[in-house]
């Protein structure tokens, strides 16, 4: 008999072979992994910038570069970091690990989801295509203010472009993670049973879609201020360059938490998985989440104590500065609450935990020191920030990274990575971050101040400490690519879809095949009795 | 998700729809709420001198909306199948129309086509006189198992 078969619309075929299936994917596994991928590269480009500077500061007196070229080195070494690498990495995770955790067989807008992947390698090339400009690249800072930033020379026009497309990217994530939790959970997925992964994710969306308009619009004017003779943060014309501040940090504050939400919702899995018991008051962690992602918004000028506020706005940023550290500890003591009298094992994604946990609540610590608006008078601007920012975006941010791709790259591969030398990786990640960062408290203290390629000869010793960390740091980074690089070659032992022992009791996507399935990740799978299992 | 709708005159009906966790009226609540937010935000800034926050705000709402519209459309397909003492009739209604495919019930075949790679979803072929039509492509394959059960009971019992 003939066969005439009439696809339905939601059938989708083999994917394409070769380069064209990562250009044309709309898999949300593709996608996740071109994230990944990219998060990966532009890690080692953000960090060859930075190594650049710690070179420079291994010795008082300038060696390597000028100060200039320096400067530009600290800028697009923030830019990529935050916008190139961490953000990328955390929507990389939200690509692979929503759509199984909710029960849904992929995003909800997978053209899009393609689209906001493919803006980025665009905005990043274009950035960093900007050190080769006439002028150089942008040497403000990442803060981009005015009127430093409109010395730039010609390459700030496509600095902010590329800060645009970066943006855009953002939003269009966002708005697909929002479209896809709201509408594709599974019956009996209700919002409250829904992992902490997707609720942290989910609040991050909503602060990322909440805060893109305010940085596009600061980031417009600066152009329109140079090239179209406004006046938005020129005093001499009517403006105000603290406005540009407020707006930065606007946005800037709450993208601190973007950061740093999506990474607590990995530490809420692997915690637990590890620690063999449920997550400890997985309501109050949903509803600090929240708190959290609120206070975010109201906290901004806590970043400008030194520009000239009025006494009483001070002292509100302050105390409502101080409030976050509540909902904080609610999670931190939760964590430690599911550690206690838990089965704990420290395979590799624990341990990273673990490095998260203790790196992060340092950099809490010193972000509530610097609340203090008399004592931030003597901080701001030195390396204390430096090492403060570090010890919660890298030792928060990246450390859940870490941890998150242990954890997952078995589900993802199929195969059980090299657990000797994940261990090697942490430990050498770990005491090389401290070495690198942990000195910076002392030099800021001291009065080291940050953006300046010169020092005075008191601050050698610990300069020449944190240069050496700087070096293990970023050369323990290559044990991770091959890691990852073995268990994507299939070499390694095969897992079966549990991989963690009890982890089918911690999600959803612990009950698919390892490697998950291309299409329609849960064939045969119940669900309903697999979400009563939670 | 399948709705039987049991035998009524000597019929039986399958109503088949796509999972959908949102309705309409959340939909229009959350998309109000963010735009509110957003009002708050490009407002005050707009009104501190930096009103080219708010195009941006707008976009972006509009954006948020196009999403949830486009997803709620999506999922607002269904496909009714009929089963009567004398043909099957498959009513397809997506966003972009209605189709509607018959079959005479004596002639029909059900196939169960299994996934040629690993990974990839299995069809439920319904058809006769060489025309098939998928049908339940949305559905999990526990209940496109469930469907072919049911259907396979249904046509092999006597009209």
């Amino acid at each position: 008999m003939a066969t005439v078969a009439e696809h339905g619309e939601h059938h989708e075929s083999s994917p394409p072979k070769g380069w064209l299936r990562w250009v044309t994917t709309t898999n949300h596994k593709d996608i996740g992994t071109l994230y990944l991928t990219f998060a990966l590269i532009m890690f080692f480009v953000g960090g060859a910038m930075a190594l650049v500077i710690r070179a420079e500061l291994y010795k008082p007196g300038l060696q390597l570069v000028d100060p200039h070229f320096f400067n530009q080195m600290v800028t697009l070494h923030a830019l990529i970091m935050v916008f190139g690498a961490v953000m990328p990495a955390f929507a990389g995770f939200a690509n692979w690990m929503i759509p199984p955790m909710i029960g849904a067989p992929d995003m909800a807008l997978p053209r899009l989801n393609n689209w906001s992947f493919w803006l980025l390698p665009f905005a990043a090339l274009l950035l960093s295509s900007t050190l080769f400009m006439d002028g150089g690249a942008v040497a403000a800072g990442w803060t981009l203010y005015p009127p430093l930033v409109l010395q730039t020379g010609n390459a700030l026009p496509f600095t902010i472009f590329s800060v645009h497309l970066l943006g855009l990217s953002s939003i269009l994530a966002s708005i697909n993670i929002i479209v896809t939790i709201f509408n594709l959970r599974a019956p009996g997925m209700t919002m409250m049973k829904m992992p902490m992964f997707c609720w942290t994710w989910l609040i991050t969306a909503f602060l990322l879609i909440m805060v893109m308009p305010v940085l596009a619009g600061a980031v417009t004017m600066l152009l329109t201020d140079k090239y179209f003779q406004t006046s938005f943060f020129n005093p001499a014309g009517g403006g105000d360059p603290v406005l540009f501040q407020h707006l930065f940090w606007f946005f800037g504050h709450p993208e601190v938490y973007i950061i740093i939400l999506p990474a607590f919702g990995i530490i809420s899995h692997v915690i637990p998985t590890f620690a063999r018991k449920p997550l400890f008051g997985k309501n109050s962690m949903v509803y600090a989440t929240a708190v959290i992602g609120f206070l975010s918004f109201i906290v901004w000028s806590h970043h400008q104590y030194t520009v000239g506020m009025p006494v009483p706005a001070e002292l509100y940023f302050m105390y409502s500065t101080m409030l976050i550290a509540v909902p904080t500890g609610v999670k931190v003591f939760n964590w430690l609450a599911t550690m206690w009298k838990g089965s704990l094992t420290f395979e590799t994604p624990m341990l990273n935990a673990l490095g998260f946990l203790i790196l992060f609540v340092i950099g809490g610590f010193t972000g509530i020191m610097m609340s203090q608006v008399p004592a931030d008078l003597y901080y701001h601007d030195n390396y204390f920030i430096v090492a403060h920012f570090h010890y919660t975006l890298v030792g928060g941010g990246v450390f859940a990274i870490f941890a998150g791709i242990y954890y997952w790259l078995p589900k993802w591969t199929g195969i059980m990575y090299d657990e000797r030398l994940g261990k090697l990786h942490f430990w050498l990640s770990f005491l090389g971050f401290n070495v690198l960062f942990f000195p910076q408290h002392f030099l800021g203290l001291a009065g080291m101040p940050r953006r300046i390629p010169d020092y005075a000869l008191q601050f050698t010793e610990f300069n020449q400490i944190s240069t050496v960390g700087a070096f293990i740091f970023g050369f323990a980074q290559l044990l991770l690519v091959y890691v990852v690089y073995q268990a994507i070659r299939g070499v390694g032992e095969r897992v079966n879809s549990e991989v963690w022992e009890g982890a089918k009791s911690h999600g959803l996507e612990w009950n698919l095949p390892s490697p998950m399935p291309y299409h329609h990740s849960f064939e045969g799978i119940d669900i309903q009795k697999a979400i009563a299992c939670e | 998700m399948i709705v039987h709708q049991g035998s009524k005159f000597e019929q039986q009906c399958w109503i088949l729809l796509p999972n959908a966790s949102l309705t309409c009226h959340q939909a229009k609540v959350l998309l109000g709420a963010v735009g509110v937010g957003m009002a708050l935000i490009s407002g005050g800034f707009a009104w501190a001198g930096a009103w080219p926050v708010l195009p941006f705000a707008g976009i972006e709402l509009g954006l948020l909306g196009w999403g949830l519209s486009w997803s709620l459309r999506q999922s607002a397909g269904r496909e009714v199948i009929t089963v009567n003492p004398v043909a099957i009739r498959i009513e397809r209604t997506a966003n972009r129309g209605r189709v509607c495919y018959e079959f005479h019930r004596a002639w029909v075949r059900i196939d169960w086509q299994k996934p040629k790679t690993l990974g990839e979803p299995s069809r439920l072929l319904l058809g006769s006189h060489g025309r098939r039509v998928e049908i339940g492509a949305f559905l999990i394959e526990e209940e496109k198992a469930a469907l072919l059960k049911s259907l396979r009971q249904v046509l092999s019992s006597s009209s």
